[in-house]
């Protein structure tokens, strides 16, 4: 609507505004008027909003102008300005009196209360203005020619099929690739490279597949192996190793954003994100195809499976959705909700289309044919993913992975167990109750099992006479421990009294009508007499139309747990109470209870909160705890409750020692429940559908709704999301569409930028029109083709290119290249690459004989990794938002909280720093001389030997010079030697060659 | 916006020459430049031209985290003790609804003092015998209800996006002056609300990430630089070490020629090394007088740790470091000025923070230093007026008050006002994008130019806002 408006031809509006040269409703003189307007609101206009609001502003500010009426009335980005007669409905209005906090003008100070009268007054007198000629017509933004750009930009263009062109150096082609590449080295009149000595292609190829150095004897054994596949075979050992997966699926890590912790405000852990980091390893080492692979991570939880196994996979492919960072204590939730949709399609827009979708979010993409409507039509498909749990720091979605057989059936029997015993201490205290209140005690067999056990079900409430039996009101002063009832709590928002359902503490329970949603919040602050362990219970009044998903918090003595409760099933304890779990707290008043009803989906009820001491040694009766008497006014509707003493204290020792030691059981079993396996994951929200634009961005705008769908830029076209599901299979359907050019050719350029340390297109995850143009275009379409036709396997993409001879040059400088190519886009030589942290890190273990290469199959905690006998790969060390190892900080490690297709390669003194004075280089250098020194003799021969473990070839006559000077003086075994041989390790680690592969 | 008109960009070389003097010779810090290749490029941390004359040429950020009250410091409201205890309805922020709540009056006593009259209360006896050196800031707001979001917005100016912190983006467009320290530097950092994003380069280069030394709750005493001791070896065993390393790599790079990253790798060696002979000394405050110690709060219980951060913090300027932040943090999900409830811990934050701030603005103004280094003390947001739980305050976003010292801003001033009970800014509003803007105006950088692209944008510290807080420019 405000796009329409200020999209009508200007003349149009001219035309208009010429019917109406003075005001419309013209009750006053205009005279008058027009001196009221010159001598109040002119001046006004001029002094408080000129500045960003005329023809003279230096930018028009929400493209408002105030200084014709014509403008004015026309409005902004937010509507019109004024609607003369109707200050009610005119913004300038609704900003200047100051009462929406997202609209008030002037932006620094309100303006005086007299001079808000006089607009207001102006403005119902028809906002009279004189007739004048507007100076200045508002310029309208140059508008991007988004069908053109579609049609032209070249990402957007179907994959092309230009056959290999031919090259005048045939002999150098083993490769489609080659020809590509040699033909255009051959347009500038240069030759294609020379092949690299063998010893530094195998160290290049190791790294590159496997982040590991070649041993001594896989060097020798390609040395010695003169047939004409011997590189093929290297090549075939290296993709088929378990390490492959590892190094490259760290390098897909990268893209998406992996961290075992959420990185905003607090500190909150992503539990179970470990199992998708193995699901990414397992997928690069099992060459899971391309396509398949984008679509379990965007949908995993909603594609079919066929056993159990493959279901647990696709559920923990979904955490690429979960595990971005995000501020879990965002007050406003909609904000929050809406930034975690922004960053997962920001990413996937990076990731998956190298585009940067993201910039749609407020308006229409500045650079690339992406409308904010299209960016809504995403949105709405990831508002229709749950991702977060409610609470006042959300928590991120877990979903349970599918059992094998034994586990299920271990589940179920536990559930059993406590079913039944739980049913057993509902009939015990039933009992108690019955006998304390005098009347007959009925008969109940505590030794027979229940008639039927339903798993984890509360005890069915007591029906008929029973239920008429039971108060519906029950004193708080009757219960153990200390009792909080609504009427002592703070209470936050419109919450409605009741007593419509029984059984509930005190008065009355309170309920949020099921309405204002993230604004009603119930807290209790409990004061105790004596620190110590308490079992902490909320009550509440079941019924269907509940909340089931109600958040209560506990804050307790060192920390904050959210606990959800469905308030649709009867509370199990007594049919009055939930347990919410035991918490320790400290004697005085630092703990809470706070119920909200954020994110809830009914009505949610608050009655009462318990707190029972389970530290019998500092048992907290709660008299000490002033309870609002009861007594003032009889309960309404009900018997009064039998007085004090309360029931408990009349039950017979016995019974009440039966009573103790059967909820200590169930206690110390539910501990013990076997725990099936969880995983970061998301799901399908309850409600799905379209969203609307959010105006500028702000999720508490809302424009229009928008149809889910995709994005207009891929070459097919594409049908709007009806499903009832949220549309992500479908998302991952126009993703990986043969058709859709950018998710092949995004992809082929990664695997090629890992492997020359440059893309064709060197800016990979940006193919819009701020990125770089590919330096060969038939090539990347070449190979993104054989990428789809092979199936989308990455493992045979990488093979066809490191089996070229393109990959297969030297390193070494050349000077008619360098003139005409500094930069190397032709690829006359290899690129000289720095380690990566992970190869680096890996490399010195790999010397030192301390690399622990079993993967782990958990989450390494950092006390874990610290200790050196748990020296796994790099890859596996926890990655914390909050504290990077200083290691992988030091050395360029992929920031977690980015899309990062290309690692930063810093050369800095802090690296150098770390090399020369780090425990870690140090205690290192001292295990590989320990090593070497077992391994060889001193002299020459123990030089030799270091020289190929750490660099994988020998030294250079100048070099061994240099190292037999410096250990002239370290013979033999004894530890003055060793040492010395440490220090000379230490150096071998921070020299360029161990640094670098070319 | 005239001023940087006028200055046409000098060349680089005349501002080498300029910026460099008095921090060693430009010979010295291109030779030691960090990243490239030393004769062919000045390197990403060589000091830059600013768009106009600076004022400030270092800043100190004093962090308090948790979020001070400014309602009971430094922003005294009389309608507080005569609705104490009323319900009165407020815009609040947390829930985005005007709602009643329960005024809380402050339970200490302000006075005026100086000659500029300012109001102080009695949680700062020091900083009130001050007043007249200090700009207050009365009616800044920020983004952010909880200290998550707020502590991201007030480094990096987003709640949630990842963005580079304001000590990034300074030390990217201004370089850095003295090769041998890194350009930015954060004390004690909290790892809580963001941890490393709170001094990250984000999106820009890696040079510009801020250094820790030192984190929240561990003692002052072990704040120190990583690895730039080797306590294995003696120095001249080392110096043989390094010998041949270096030898290696010269023979290594025959094979590279003309490469510029190995030639960086080379040099990177060479600066470690003389890293060796500076950067320990810089943490090591055993040379500082008696005197100055106890200027400090040294010594003392309750103001040795602040008051030694403090101190390295001077230490840190007088060699050339561009931004250094003083954290007073924990790693604590309700961070040291966060009193919800028991407001009276206020005037726990105030005696350890009190002596040991007001002696590093006494001791920068004896060294001649407060002239060009700005001062900044400030929380992430304030407190409200109204209670939270019996004895505390919530979280206030919507107004409070920070203050500045020091380079190019008015002295005993006190600018911008809250409502009556201290909970809107209402006059002269300065949004921490303002202040951010501010900031980098005194740098003589223009925050609206500062910008770095990335992902196909033009990215820059104030986004698409901020004005640059005339009124308070001295």
């Amino acid at each position: 609507m405000l796009r329409l408006r200020s999209t009508l031809p200007f003349t149009l509006l001219a035309a208009a505004a010429l019917l109406h040269p003075f005001s419309a409703s013209g009750a006053e003189s205009d005279a008058a008027s027009i001196e009221f307007f010159e001598k109040k609101i002119r001046p006004a206009l001029i002094e408080h909003c000129y500045k960003c609001h005329s023809a003279k502003s230096e930018k028009i500010k929400g493209k408002l102008r105030v200084d014709n009426r014509n403008a004015l009335q026309r409005g902004g980005e937010t509507g019109p300005g004024i609607v003369p007669g109707d200050p009610e409905k005119s913004l300038i209005i609704e900003a200047i009196v100051y009462k929406n906090p997202d609209l008030q003008m002037p932006p620094d100070n309100k303006l005086p209360d007299e001079m808000i009268q006089d607009f207001i007054a102006w403005v119902k007198k028809g906002a009279v203005w004189p007739n004048e000629k507007e100076t200045h017509a508002v310029v309208e933004e140059k508008k991007l020619d988004y069908d053109k750009l579609r049609k032209e930009h070249w990402a957007f263009q179907p994959l092309k099929e230009t056959p290999p062109p031919a090259v005048k150096n045939a002999a150098w082609p083993q490769s489609p690739i080659d020809n590509y590449i040699a033909a255009a080295l051959e347009a500038k009149n240069l030759q294609p490279g020379q092949r690299a000595d063998k010893r530094r292609l195998l160290r290049r190829v190791s790294f590159d597949l496997t982040g590991l150095p070649p041993t001594p004897e896989q060097i020798d054994s390609f040395i010695n192996d003169e047939s004409p596949n011997a590189f093929e075979k290297v090549v075939d050992r290296l993709l088929a190793s378990p390490h492959f997966g590892e190094r490259w699926g760290r390098h897909w890590l990268d893209l998406a954003r992996y961290a075992e912790s959420a990185g905003g405000g607090r500190i909150v852990p992503l539990n179970n994100a470990w199992r998708y980091r193995e699901y990414v390893i397992n997928a690069f080492n099992k060459d899971k195809p391309y396509d398949r692979f984008i679509r379990e991570q965007l949908a995993g939880d909603l594609l079919p499976a066929t056993d159990f196994n493959e279901r647990g996979e696709n559920i923990v492919a979904t955490g690429f959705l979960a595990i971005g960072p995000k501020n879990l204590d965002t007050q406003d939730k909609d904000l929050l909700r809406m930034d975690v949709v922004d960053e997962q399609i920001d990413t996937i827009g990076k990731v998956m289309l190298g585009m940067t979708i993201g910039c749609a979010r407020c308006h229409d993409h500045k650079f690339d044919p992406i409308t904010t409507r299209e960016y809504y039509a995403l949105a709405g498909i990831f508002r229709s993913t749950k991702t977060l749990t409610p609470g006042n720091v959300s928590g991120v979605v877990q979903s349970g992975l599918p059992l094998d057989a034994e586990m299920e059936q271990k589940i179920k029997e536990h559930d059993k167990i406590v079913a039944a015993l739980e049913q057993k201490l509902h009939s015990l205290r039933v009992d108690v109750k019955a006998n304390a209140a005098g009347k007959e005690k009925p008969k109940v067999d505590v030794a027979a099992p229940p008639a039927t056990v339903v798993a984890t079900a509360p005890a069915p409430p007591p029906t008929g006479k029973a239920a008429d039996a039971e108060k519906k009101a029950t004193d708080p002063a009757s219960l153990p421990g200390i009792v909080l009832d609504d009427s002592q709590a703070n209470i936050i928002g419109s919450w409605i009294k009741s007593t419509y359902m029984g059984r509930y503490v005190g008065e009355g329970y309170i309920h949020d009508n099921n309405k204002q949603k993230g604004e009603m919040i119930v807290s209790f602050a409990p004061t105790f007499a004596a620190g110590g362990l308490y079992e902490v219970r909320v009550s509440y009044t079941s019924t269907h139309t509940r909340a089931d998903n109600v958040p209560v918090i506990v804050q307790y003595a060192d920390g904050e747990k959210t606990v959800t409760v469905n308030q649709r099933i009867p509370p199990p304890i007594d049919n009055l109470y939930v347990s919410i779990g035991t918490f320790p707290f400290s004697a005085g008043n630092d703990g809470s209870v706070t119920i909200s009803n954020t994110g809830t989906n009914g009505h949610v009820i608050v009655d009462s909160v318990q707190f029972i001491s389970v530290d019998p040694a500092s048992a907290d009766t709660g008299k000490a705890v002033a309870v609002k008497p009861a007594a003032d006014k009889p309960v309404a509707g009900t018997d009064p409750v039998p007085a004090k003493p309360a029931t408990v204290v009349r039950t017979d020792d016995q019974e009440k020692a039966m009573l103790d030691k059967l909820e200590k059981e169930i206690t110390e079993l539910k501990k013990k429940a076997p725990v099936g396996p969880v995983a970061l994951a998301v799901k399908d929200e309850e409600q799905t559908g379209d969203y609307n634009v959010c105006i500028r961005g702000d999720v508490h705008r809302l424009g229009q709704p928008v149809q889910r769908g995709f994005l207009a830029l891929a070459p097919f076209p594409s049908q709007a999301v009806t499903s009832k599901q949220s549309g992500r299979i479908e998302l991952a359907d126009w993703i990986t569409d043969p058709r859709n050019p950018l998710t092949s050719r995004v992809m082929v350029n990664r695997v090629w930028h890992h492997l020359f340390g440059a893309g064709l297109v060197r800016s990979t995850d940006n193919f819009g029109l701020t990125g770089e143009t590919p330096s060969h275009p038939e090539l990347l379409d070449y190979l993104a083709r054989q990428f789809v036709a092979k199936n989308w396997s990455i493992k045979q993409l990488v093979r066809s290119i490191v089996l070229s001879s393109t990959y297969q040059v030297s390193g070494a400088a050349r000077a008619d290249a360098a003139k005409v190519d500094p930069d190397n886009r032709l690829l006359a030589r290899y690129n000289r690459r720095r380690l990566d942290v992970e190869a680096l890190r890996d490399a010195m273990l790999a010397n030192s004989g301390q690399l622990d290469l079993t993967p782990p199959t958990a989450s390494l905690l950092r006390l874990n990794y610290e200790k050196p006998k748990a020296n796994r790969r790099t890859v596996y060390m926890p990655i914390e938002r909050e504290t990077i190892d200083s290691m992988l900080e030091v050395f360029d490690f992929a920031d977690p909280n980015l899309v990062v297709g290309v690692r930063n390669t810093s050369i800095l003194a802090t690296q150098a720093l770390f090399f020369m004075n780090s425990p870690f280089a140090v205690e290192q250098s001292r295990e590989a001389a320990k090593r070497l020194v077992a391994e060889a003799p001193a002299g020459t021969a123990r030089i030799q030997r270091a020289y190929a473990r750490a660099l994988g070839r020998p030294p250079s006559a100048e070099e061994l010079k240099l190292a037999e000077n410096f250990l002239a003086n370290a013979n033999g075994n004894s530890p003055e030697a060793t040492a010395a041989w440490a220090q000379f390790y230490q150096a071998l680690f921070a020299c360029v060659d161990f640094r670098f592969i070319d | 916006m005239c001023e940087h008109d006028l200055i046409q960009q000098p060349s680089r070389r005349e501002l080498l020459g300029k910026l460099a003097c008095g921090f060693g010779s430009l010979a010295l810090a291109s030779m030691m430049s960090n990243a490239y290749g030393a004769e062919k490029k000045a390197g990403p941390l060589a000091p830059k031209a600013p768009h106009f004359a600076p004022k400030a040429k270092r800043i100190i950020f004093l962090f308090m985290q948790g979020g001070p009250s400014h309602i009971d410091t430094f922003d005294p409201k009389p309608k507080l003790e005569a609705d104490d205890g009323k319900k009165v309805e407020f815009n609040v922020a947390r829930t985005r609804k005007v709602q009643p709540r329960t005024v809380l009056k402050s339970p200490w006593k302000f006075a005026q003092y100086g000659q500029s009259g300012r109001w102080v209360s009695e949680l700062f006896p020091e900083t009130a015998k001050h007043v007249d050196k200090l700009c207050f800031i009365r009616s800044v707001h920020t983004e952010g209800v909880a200290h998550g979001p707020a502590t991201l917005f007030l480094h990096t100016g987003a709640t949630a996006f990842i963005r580079p912190s304001i000590g990034s983006w300074l030390t990217y467009g201004l370089g850095t002056e003295n090769q041998n320290l890194p350009g930015f530097v954060t004390i004690s950092p909290t790892q809580n609300m963001g941890g490393p994003r709170n001094y990250s380069n984000a999106f820009l280069p890696a040079v510009y990430q801020g250094t820790a030394i030192g984190r929240a709750t561990a003692p002052a005493t072990q704040v120190k630089f990583r690895h730039v001791t080797n306590e294995l070896l003696p120095p001249e065993q080392q110096k043989k070490q390094f010998e041949l390393l270096q030898a290696l790599n010269r023979e290594q790079a025959r094979n590279a020629k003309g490469d510029d990253e190995v030639e960086a790798a080379i040099n990177s060696f060479e600066l470690a090394y003389r890293m060796q002979m500076h950067a320990p000394e810089v943490t090591d405050i055993s040379s500082e007088t008696p005197e100055t110690l106890k200027l400090y709060g040294i010594g003392e219980k309750e103001t040795d740790d602040y008051g030694r951060q403090c101190l390295i913090a001077r230490r840190l300027c007088e060699r050339g470091t561009r931004f250094v932040q003083v954290n007073y943090s924990d790693n604590g999900s309700n961070p040291r000025w966060d009193q919800h409830s028991n407001l009276k811990a206020h005037e726990k934050h105030a005696r350890a923070v009190d002596k040991p701030v007001m002696g590093l603005l006494q001791d920068l103004e004896a060294r001649g230093l407060l002239e060009d280094t700005l001062v900044w003390w400030g929380g992430e947001f304030g407190r409200t007026p109204f209670s939270d739980g019996r004895d505390g305050r919530d979280h206030n976003p919507t107004g409070f008050t920070v203050w500045l010292a020091g380079a190019g801003v008015k002295k005993g001033v006190a600018w911008g006002e809250t409502d009556e009970y201290g909970f809107e800014a209402v006059k002269d509003k300065v949004h921490m994008h303002d202040l951010h803007a501010t900031i980098l105006h005194l740098f003589g950088v223009d925050h609206e130019k500062l910008t770095y692209r990335y992902a196909g944008r033009d990215f820059r510290l104030t986004d698409v806002a901020g004005h640059v807080v005339k009124g308070i420019l001295s």
